[in-house]
């Protein structure tokens, strides 16, 4: 999600301040396969978590970029359909939280809760996509969807 | 007794870095960013608060916090004053032609629910050969018109593969974007063409005033680590 706004901040709205920030849509290409690979899911959900560590980096920015950095990420949400699920702390495993911390821990929760389907977890953190293989739950590190073919 | 000495004029060094790097540097910033979504003629104008979103104000872009300093810089060059009003006006202009023709679109203009149904037919018609990736919209029917109209004041060529109302967007928006052509379209073209001179010549007259500033009391353009202004 995070990368997605990135890659608009900068291309499209032409805040190269932010260039540096951007680890994995480089290209035109990049971006429009992983927005192609995004595409094919009818239904895509985040967790408060997620928004959480947004909000994180954000904060790390530029103090009077941030309004307009918030712009980008509302009009994100609401241009691809994006939904949030809740996923309490007390839901989750105490253990799991230690290990790979509540922003994790959400996502594969939200994978466990979808069987119906094939849910994938889309991340950039290899610990999390073991973590949800060990689980049954389907996740793609984001290099996987960049390099899928369309 | 001490030998009484003349008083020099204090030179100003921190009030000007203060206006360089809280005003004119993010003015100048933000102008260019400006310049480059209206040379695209994207004006980024949201029908939900009927403004140009990353069009904005000439004090909206300086930090809040940092507006004492922005009044203090205006005070100290009132030939900026004038700039400054000149593209906030064309600025409210522009936004508010592009209101007048999002209304007269989706309330006056008796062709464009046609031209829309259209769209929607051809679009509902290739869709069964175009692949599971391309929903229907057919009940998203009384959003269209909204999200069309908007893409076309903002001359959005094509949507992002993932974006919910790509499929349909991006099959129709050659067609649509030619309304951009229509005569009430012209004073929004030409509006936007003023602003964006006013915007490109304001940046250059700032660049300048910078340079100015910089040579007149040795302040870098941009903060340098290590070099302060202290006594």
């Amino acid at each position: 999600m995070w990368e997605l706004v990135l890659y608009r901040a900068v291309n499209e709205l032409g805040f190269e301040k932010l260039r540096p920030e951007l680890s994995h849509l480089r290209t035109l290409s990049d971006y429009q396969r992983l927005s192609e690979f995004i595409a094919a899911f009818s239904r895509k959900i985040t967790t408060p978590q997620v928004v959480a560590e947004i909000s994180a980096k954000i904060v790390r920015t530029e103090e009077r970029g941030h309004g307009d950095l918030w712009g980008i990420i509302f009009n994100e949400f609401v241009s691809m359909g994006m939904d949030e699920a809740l996923i309490k702390l007390l839901e989750m495993a105490p253990e799991d939280v230690a290990k790979y911390h509540a922003v994790d821990v959400s996502l594969l929760k939200l994978g466990e809760s979808y069987d119906a389907g094939a849910p994938v977890v889309l991340s950039i953190d290899a610990s999390l996509i073991t973590r949800c293989g060990r689980s049954g739950v389907k996740a793609l590190d984001l290099w996987q969807a960049i390099a899928a073919d369309s | 007794m001490s030998e009484r000495t003349e008083a020099t004029p204090k030179r100003q060094y921190r009030r000007v870095a203060a206006w360089i790097y809280t005003v004119v540097n993010p003015v100048i910033e933000s102008l260019q960013r400006e310049v480059m979504l209206l040379d695209s003629e994207n004006l980024t104008w949201r029908a939900s608060s009927s403004r140009c979103e990353y069009i904005k104000l000439i004090q909206e872009y300086v930090d809040v916090k940092q507006w004492p300093n922005y009044s203090d810089y205006q005070l100290e060059h009132r030939a900026f004053l004038e700039n400054f009003a000149e593209h906030d006006g064309n600025l409210k202009s522009l936004n508010g032609e592009a209101k007048g023709i999002y209304d007269w679109m989706l309330l006056s203009w008796k062709e464009y629910p046609v031209i829309i149904d259209e769209c929607l037919t051809a679009y509902e018609s290739a869709r069964p050969s175009m692949g599971p990736q391309f929903p229907s919209f057919t009940n998203s029917r009384p959003e269209l018109p909204k999200v069309a109209a908007e893409n076309i004041i903002n001359n959005i060529q094509s949507l992002p593969s993932h974006y919910v109302f790509a499929p349909f967007w991006n099959f129709a928006s050659r067609q649509l974007l030619q309304y951009r052509n229509h005569s009430n379209f012209q004073s929004l073209h030409s509006l936007r063409a003023m602003l964006g001179q006013i915007s490109s010549a304001l940046k250059a007259r700032l660049e300048d005033h910078r340079l100015f500033l910089s040579r007149e009391f040795d302040v870098p353009a941009a903060p340098v680590p290590g070099i302060t202004f202290g006594e």
